[in-house]
């Protein structure tokens, strides 16, 4: 073995506390930047997964305490709801100056049976006048959906039968969506019909916690607004004219959720570039006392006839040693907890939150291990040219 | 060394911690009709645990260097195997969105993966014989 | 080949000159030659220059003016890189400060400049094994340098030094720490040396070391006498 290889890995086994806490630092900078990483990009996946889906320009629910904060939930966190207004707004809507498209939405909730199921969204929608969800069903299924079948959400449980009861219902599943990381996810979609039916079984079943009568309301209604018209002048005229609703523009909502999402992820790089740089000091610290220790080693070695670049060589390996094992360890923790945390991520943050597909998880832990490396070395290296410039007679004396 | 006997008690509080957290608020599905894979993995989990509880209390009581490392050794093994306990080892739901994969599995990999390290650092660092 | 200074001068403020941080120390004018297959003893009281004059002759100090020079070459006219080669291939320096690589063992830093010179391992363990042997600390050769003495530190820094075969030999304060039985050993083993053709500078104010030596000086304020 190469005698400076053989010099660099004495000294690494020799000082094994130094070796180690260095290490550790170093596995702690590359572990911070990693999750911060994974989770800052999952928040903006999400975040554009669900701009995607959002393809209304002006939405119209119920007026009401905390309606628009329900109809976010059902978008954002999974968390399942329902409102319903009459359906005659459709028609009032329709008759508005500017607007191009009308199509209605109706929502309900599923019970949770026990420990094992989860509550689910269900969706339904007009097959004749949808434009917001047919676009991207028609990607998970392409033929038109039939009373009794629906689509799921990538969340949704569905058992090998394919068939999933709700209030009684047995009810088709005959796809499945891609992964969008919203409340998208744990919903089901289906015809407007379908949904009315399983509203009025839970209405049998006396476990309806409306008794409206299904063919009477909607739930929400979606807008397209012709090209020229202003909107927000439409969404003032339907506030003002039609009674019992409240509209908003999408836009708004997207400003909002995008307002929410910048200051997480401002939250997140905040504390993780605090992380670094106090660890990065630590390492500085170390690593300064380490090489301050050794002067006179190296002083030696130059007497013998080592010259500046083969302790450079040395030195270089060591830091390269330690700056790889610290990387590698910091990547593969991250890559760890982050995912055993996907799930937690995805159900309890409350925001959009789409994980990257592994090929890209692990490009990212490649990358963050390379970068960790090179960074650790290029900040070490002026102390290390510091220390080697020693005048090498000072050692020649007491 | 009093670092060392930190790095003990600490070990068996954060298994006591993860314990107590399989019995409360990330424990698995109750037993009902059927058992589910959790339930077993929660079962392995604590038996695990206490395993680490009991060995790191031993090491507390012996100032010999080889017997601590025989210790730590055995504490480094039953912490990774407990890693893999829920979702490798042992099956747990299929629906990602359960308790078992947002609460438990993260708080068991967690718990064991801080374990590890701290068991790794005392095997690197301990050379010294302990002071009684 | 010859090595030999020619007018050298060095001048620094504060060093060497008792406890007065002002004064300054001169060596001025300074000529001397070290004769290979001879043992060149130099002695001195503390601070009057025996040191600088090693550190200068053998290419750790670079002079303020003067030359030094080595097979009709200046030494100082190479840059570090050069200068470093040259005393890993010729030179083999005992330090008055005795300093070990903490991180290997006895045996390990004996070797160290021969194996960074390229030489055969095999070979340089066994001149490795003769060394320590003829120097009474073989039993040390597993040893790492935080589990030696001061004499034997420094009985090791000596091999280390021959281990090369240098055709110059630069010793400041080699019998320090040293009982009369170690002096013996490492006095007789350099001298072993300067028959086999090797040019010895022995830096020392012990009187011992005056009966190993062919040539004798003195310094005094940075002057040869």
């Amino acid at each position: 073995m190469n005698v400076k290889l053989k010099l660099a890995l004495a000294s690494l086994k020799h000082n094994t506390a130094r070796t180690f806490y260095l290490t550790v630092l170093i596995s702690v900078i590359c572990f911070s930047v990693f999750v911060g990483e994974t989770v800052t990009s999952g928040l903006c996946g999400g975040m554009e997964s669900l701009k995607k889906r959002l393809g209304a320009d002006i939405i119209v629910i119920p007026s009401g305490k905390n309606r628009q904060q329900n109809f976010e939930g059902i978008l954002l966190g999974g968390k399942p709801g329902f409102f319903y207004m009459p359906n005659s707004v459709l028609a009032e809507i329709s008759r508005i100056d500017g607007v191009e498209m009308v199509t209605a939405q109706f929502y309900l909730a599923s019970l949770t049976a026990d420990c094992c199921s989860t509550e689910l969204q269900i969706m339904g929608f007009d097959p004749d006048s949808d434009f917001i969800v047919m676009p991207w069903l028609t990607k998970s299924y392409a033929k038109k959906l039939q009373p009794g079948e629906v689509i799921a959400g990538s969340d949704v449980f569905v058992p090998k039968t394919g068939i999933i009861k709700i209030y009684n219902q047995d009810i088709k599943v005959v796809g499945s969506m891609d992964k969008t990381g919203t409340g998208l996810d744990f919903t089901v979609f289906g015809n407007t019909d379908t949904v009315k039916l399983m509203l009025r079984s839970a209405q049998k079943l006396g476990v309806s916690a409306t008794d409206a009568d299904p063919d009477r309301v909607v739930s929400s209604v979606m807008i397209k607004v012709r090209d020229g018209f202003d909107k927000s002048d439409i969404v003032n005229t339907i506030n003002r004219t039609v009674a019992g609703v409240q509209a908003f523009e999408n836009r708004d909502m997207v400003i909002s959720f995008t307002s929410r999402l910048n200051h997480m992820t401002l939250m997140i790089k905040s504390l993780v570039a605090f992380i670094c740089v106090l660890a990065m000091i630590m390492v500085i610290f170390v690593f300064s006392v380490m090489l301050n220790e050794r002067k006179n080693e190296f002083g030696v070695l130059k007497i013998m006839g080592f010259t500046v670049r083969s302790l450079l060589a040395v030195v270089f390996c060591e830091l390269v040693f330690i700056c790889a094992a610290g990387s590698l360890t910091g990547v593969v923790m991250a890559a760890v907890w982050s995912l055993s945390f996907k799930s937690f991520l995805e159900s309890e943050l409350g925001v959009p939150f789409l994980f990257d597909g592994y090929e890209s998880f692990l490009l990212h832990a490649g990358v963050t291990a390379a970068a960790g490396t090179v960074l650790s070395l290029l900040l070490l290296l002026p102390f290390v040219l510091k220390v080697l410039s020693v005048p090498t007679d000072a050692v020649m004396r007491e | 060394m009093l670092k060392i006997k930190i790095a003990d008690i600490a070990i068996a509080a954060i298994e006591g911690v993860l314990v107590a957290g399989l019995f409360s608020f990330w424990s698995p599905c109750p037993v009902g009709e059927h058992i589910m894979g959790c339930h077993w993995v929660s079962n392995v989990t604590v038996a695990l645990s206490s395993a680490v509880i009991l060995l790191s209390l031993l090491k507390l009581l012996s100032g010999e260097v080889l017997f601590r490392r025989g210790i730590n050794s055995a504490v480094l093994l039953i912490s990774l195997i407990q890693a893999f306990v829920p979702g490798w080892l042992i099956a747990i739901c299929a629906h990602e969105h359960m308790r078992c994969h947002v609460y438990s599995q993260p708080a068991v990999v967690t718990v064991a993966g801080i374990v590890a390290l701290i068991t790794i650092g005392e095997l690197v660092l301990d050379r010294k014989p302990a002071a009684v | 080949m010859e090595l030999y200074l020619r007018d050298v001068c060095k001048t620094y403020k504060g060093r060497n000159a008792g406890h007065d941080s002002t004064a300054s120390f001169c060596m001025e004018n300074v000529n001397f030659n070290l004769l290979p297959g001879k043992v060149t003893l130099v002695t001195g009281c503390s601070g009057s220059g025996k040191s600088t004059l090693l550190s200068i002759l053998c290419g750790l100090l670079r002079p303020d003016s003067g030359k030094v020079f080595y097979g009709g070459d200046s030494i100082y006219d190479l840059d570090g890189h050069g200068l470093a080669l040259l005393r890993n291939a010729k030179f083999g320096i005992v330090p008055q400060k005795c300093l070990l690589m903490s991180s290997l063992t006895v045996r390990e830093n004996v070797m160290l400049p021969a194996l960074y010179a390229g030489k055969n391992e095999k070979k340089v363990a066994d001149k490795c094994g003769d060394l320590l042997s003829c120097l009474d600390i073989g039993s040390l050769s597993g040893r790492y340098p935080g589990e030696l003495s001061g004499g034997e530190m420094r009985r090791v820094c000596i091999a280390r030094a021959m281990i090369n075969e240098p055709e110059y030999i630069f010793a400041d304060e080699p019998t320090n720490d040293l009982d009369e039985n170690g002096k013996k050993r490492v006095l007789s083993l350099l001298r072993e040396s300067a028959w086999l053709g090797a040019g010895v500078l022995i830096v020392s104010h012990d009187p011992y070391a005056v009966s190993y030596a062919d040539i004798k000086y003195g310094m005094n304020g940075g002057r040869l006498l």
